[in-house]
């Protein structure tokens, strides 16, 4: 593994959250369960954002021209390729629900 | 973080009993959970032997651009618990960072369960979430009756058209933290476009959801949090508290994962005697799910950028996405709607 292997990296600290999960966190409870849990959620977002670079809106832009609903259809994938990093199973989650 | 000095019960003992008169013995001094822009301590006391339970409520170490101070917030509790709104009792307000370093308040201390998922996952809630819905529709009625402006209240800004004023004021506040966000830019000019008039301006608590009411066992027992209120369009609220976030998974129930929006507006219709225009509600959804944003993007600068080190604040910047989706949604519903 070269330090600079952005999948090697990805996979270490998937690992890292893996026994974070599974054995740490386990063994706590009250302030530090949910410490532990918000660290195992964090660990996730980076691993996502390492295998998925280039989602920050300074490094992609949005459309500036066309009507609303243009507009609106434009940025739904760039969006939808952000919450791949951050909350991949929110769209699935919220499907058929109101706004 | 706390704020408080090691020696905080000893300095409060003897500014309650000035302020309170009688004889004052502080028991019990301990941070409560919460809160990641205000302390909340749960304060225990004894008035000439009489115990009295308490909650001291002062800022956290750094907040964000639209909360008002512990002197206002408290002016506000006190205008709110005279008109009937369900808040704790008012006990005293101590402006002099003197006695602990920053300004403070005390007021009654309320039973209950503030913490939205927690509530969420009572396995009672389908019975007891439909009449809370109600009873938090007649709450904002409540709160909506008072017309501004009002005595004692002279700082909060009355603006004359209070959406423009918030996509004034949020355009601003984006522009404060250099951001680029093409959906919120999109939003904002949406809203900007659509702004409705308002026709009567009141006072609104301006995060009214769960997570801010203390619910026990089902009933309402206090309406919390009142740092972001303020002068504006009733529907605010009405729209804030209807948006997705609020839900917490219950993401069909739009009313605070609690009942339907149709429910929770026919009942706020009945309690103010007043008609909810839809198209302006979802509005006033779509400037609640900007507001959100802004103020995530605000709670990510205090740890990225403010060098306030902390997972929670650095979390909630990763919601920013969830909640463009949902701005996204909410502008298609918008335009459908027109």
């Amino acid at each position: 593994m070269e330090i600079d292997d952005r999948a090697a990296m990805a996979a270490l600290l998937a690992t890292a959250r893996d026994v974070l999960h599974r054995r740490v966190r386990p063994a706590l409870d009250g302030d530090a369960a949910l410490d532990a849990a918000m660290i195992a959620n964090a660990l996730a977002l980076v691993v996502r954002a390492l295998e998925q670079p280039g989602t920050a809106w300074s490094r992609r832009g949005g459309a500036r021209t066309g009507s609303v609903a243009e507009r609106v259809r434009a940025l739904r994938p760039q969006v939808a390729a952000r919450l791949a990093v951050t909350n991949p199973t929110y769209p699935n989650e919220i499907a058929d629900s109101p706004p | 973080m706390t704020t408080l000095p090691a020696d905080a019960a000893a300095r409060l003992a003897p500014w309650l009993a000035r302020t309170l008169g009688g004889a004052v013995t502080v028991t019990g001094l301990a941070r409560l959970g919460g809160g990641a822009i205000q302390e909340n301590w749960a304060l225990d006391v004894e008035v000439d032997g009489a115990p009295r339970a308490w909650v001291l409520r002062t800022d956290g170490a750094s907040g964000v651009a639209m909360s008002w101070g512990k002197v206002e917030e408290y002016r506000i509790l006190e205008t709110v618990h005279a008109a009937g709104v369900t808040v704790p009792t008012p006990v005293a307000l101590c402006p002099d960072p003197g006695v602990l370093g920053r300004p403070f308040y005390v007021m009654a201390r309320r039973p209950g369960e503030a913490r939205g998922r927690v509530l969420v996952r009572d396995p009672a809630i389908d019975r007891w979430g439909p009449p809370l819905a109600r009873r938090l529709a007649a709450e904002l009625a409540r709160l909506h009756g008072l017309a501004a402006p009002l005595d004692g209240l002279g700082f909060l800004p009355l603006p004359d058209a209070p959406a423009r004023y918030r996509v004034a004021e949020y355009r601003g506040q984006l522009a404060a933290m250099a951001v680029t966000n093409p959906v919120l830019a999109l939003a904002l000019d949406v809203l900007a476009e659509r702004a409705p008039a308002t026709p009567r301006r009141t006072l609104v608590h301006a995060d009214f959801r769960l997570g801010n009411l203390l619910v026990d066992q089902g009933e309402l027992s206090a309406v919390l949090d009142w740092e972001f209120a303020g002068y504006g369009d009733p529907l605010e609220d009405l729209g804030w508290f209807l948006g997705r976030y609020w839900r917490f998974g219950r993401w069909r129930l739009e009313a605070g994962g609690l009942a339907s929006k149709e429910a929770f507006v026919e009942a706020y219709e009945a309690a103010a005697a007043t008609t909810v225009a839809p198209d302006a509600l979802l509005y006033w959804q779509l400037m609640g799910t900007v507001r959100w944003a802004v103020i995530a993007l605000q709670q990510a600068a205090r740890h990225y950028v403010a060098g306030e080190p902390s997972l929670e604040l650095a979390l909630t910047g990763a919601v920013l996405p969830q909640l463009e989706w949902d701005v996204l949604d909410l502008i298609e519903a918008l335009d459908g709607d027109r």
